[in-house]
């Protein structure tokens, strides 16, 4: 009589399993026990949180922390979670809702404080660029660069809603339903804004298209 | 395929169901007979993974694993400052109900102070007491000591009266020589000292 092996858990099970656990240990006081499992779902999920905040907020430092507060805010409003939903999407929507916040209040503060630092070309600098990153050569880190730069203004053109679509469906690639339960549209608008994303930046980044600084650069400018 | 690319594109496929096919991972059957079709989905195709590698790298740039690490224990640190307790610091003032060990801790430094303090003051005043010794004493040379030889004795302080009666007794006899005679009937209406005191000692 062999015993029938299960199935390998799915991240959403693994995800949903360890949530219970979490708020089980929280119920009964055992916080030690409640971070160290809760240190399982940020490790999981801690790399397209980054992602999705590094492409929303396009500032590292500020991506940082927005990522720190989500997983913050998650552990302490856990409760609240309920396991029929994928815990990455009630994740992603504390995420984007803590991005959104960071920018609104990026632009109050931009209305008072001097220009970042832009380059020669009058790009602005982004700080980004300057931690050390891998490629074989210097040239071919030049040419990524610039690549890297022309989708950023590219992206940066887009309307705030799109952005974050398109962001949410290419970068993190995310089904249409899904971004519609973290973005709470319709999934039929969430398509529609994909499609229009996609038309946008791919006639911005067509070969004969010029490139002109991004839309916070020429606000730094005026 | 869609009815707007049926009527309006001649049965080619529009670049939104391009899109829609590779995110949905689908291959339409109208690629396999028709190349430009098949040529334009390979270029969307390509431009999206393209764009989808870059924005990830250039994340992936941003957020290098020592940074995630970095990241991961400040998150835990968070967590662990939310779970503990808030914890109240005591002023500083010393006071009767708290705790022996903080009056210990505090009384120590206060200890040591006024040690410090006590001994500067006992330096103070022995140094005070040597220095004033030192300012009044005189070596005593041969020039000064001829000069003490030659000045005159200071006159003698006058004898103290052993007692009243005898001060009185003198003031008596000095006041009792009257030296102008148009004054003595006076000088007998008046009564002498000795007399008055005499008096009064027997009342």
């Amino acid at each position: 009589m062999t015993e029938a092996s299960s199935p390998p858990l799915t991240t959403r099970e693994l995800d949903a399993c360890v949530a219970i656990d979490v708020k089980a240990h929280q119920a009964a006081g055992r916080s030690d026990a409640a971070r160290e499992r809760f240190a399982e779902l940020v490790e999981r999920h801690q790399r397209r949180a980054a992602r999705i905040a590094f492409h929303y907020l396009r500032e590292a430092a500020d991506a940082d922390e927005a990522v720190q507060d989500a997983f913050v805010k998650s552990y302490v409003h856990l409760g609240t979670f309920r396991e029929d939903l994928p815990f990455e999407v009630w994740f992603t929507r504390i995420l984007i809702n803590g991005c959104l916040d960071r920018l609104k209040a990026r632009r109050r503060r931009e209305r008072w404080m001097a220009p970042p630092p832009t380059d020669a070309m009058g790009v602005e600098r982004d700080p980004a660029e300057y931690l050390p990153s891998r490629g074989p050569s210097p040239e071919d880190l030049v040419l990524l660069g610039e690549r890297r730069e022309q989708l950023s203004v590219a992206l940066a053109k887009l309307p705030e809603r799109q952005r974050l679509i398109f962001m949410l469906s290419h970068f993190d690639g995310r089904t249409s339903r899904e971004v519609s339960v973290m973005t709470g549209l319709n999934e039929s608008t969430v398509r529609v804004h994909l499609f229009r994303a996609i038309r946008r930046l791919r006639s911005l980044l067509a070969p004969g298209a010029s490139h002109t600084p991004s839309g916070r650069s020429r606000r730094a400018h005026r | 395929m869609r009815i707007a690319d049926a009527i309006l594109r001649r049965g080619h496929l529009s670049e939104d169901a391009l899109v829609e096919a590779w995110y949905a991972g689908t291959h339409p059957a109208h690629l396999d007979s028709c190349d430009l079709c098949a040529e334009r989905a390979l270029e969307v195709s390509r431009w999206l993974e393209q764009t989808r590698e870059l924005g990830v790298s250039e994340a992936d740039a941003a957020f290098p694993a020592e940074r995630l690490a970095a990241q991961q224990s400040q998150i835990l640190r968070k967590l662990e400052q939310l779970d503990r307790p808030a914890k109240l610091l005591s002023f500083p003032r010393v006071s009767p109900a708290a705790p022996a060990q903080h009056i210990e801790m505090v009384g120590h430094d206060h200890r040591v102070s006024s040690r410090w303090i006590a001994a500067a003051a006992a330096a103070g005043l022995i140094l005070g007491v040597i220095g004033g010794r030192l300012s009044t004493w005189q070596p005593a040379s041969p020039a000064s000591r001829a000069a003490a030889v030659q000045t005159t004795p200071a006159p003698k302080a006058p004898e103290t009266w052993r007692n009243d009666d005898a001060a009185d007794l003198l003031l008596d006899t000095e006041v009792g020589q009257p030296q102008i005679h148009s004054l003595s009937a006076i000088d007998t209406l008046t009564p002498q000292v000795t007399v008055a005191r005499a008096s009064s000692r027997r009342r």
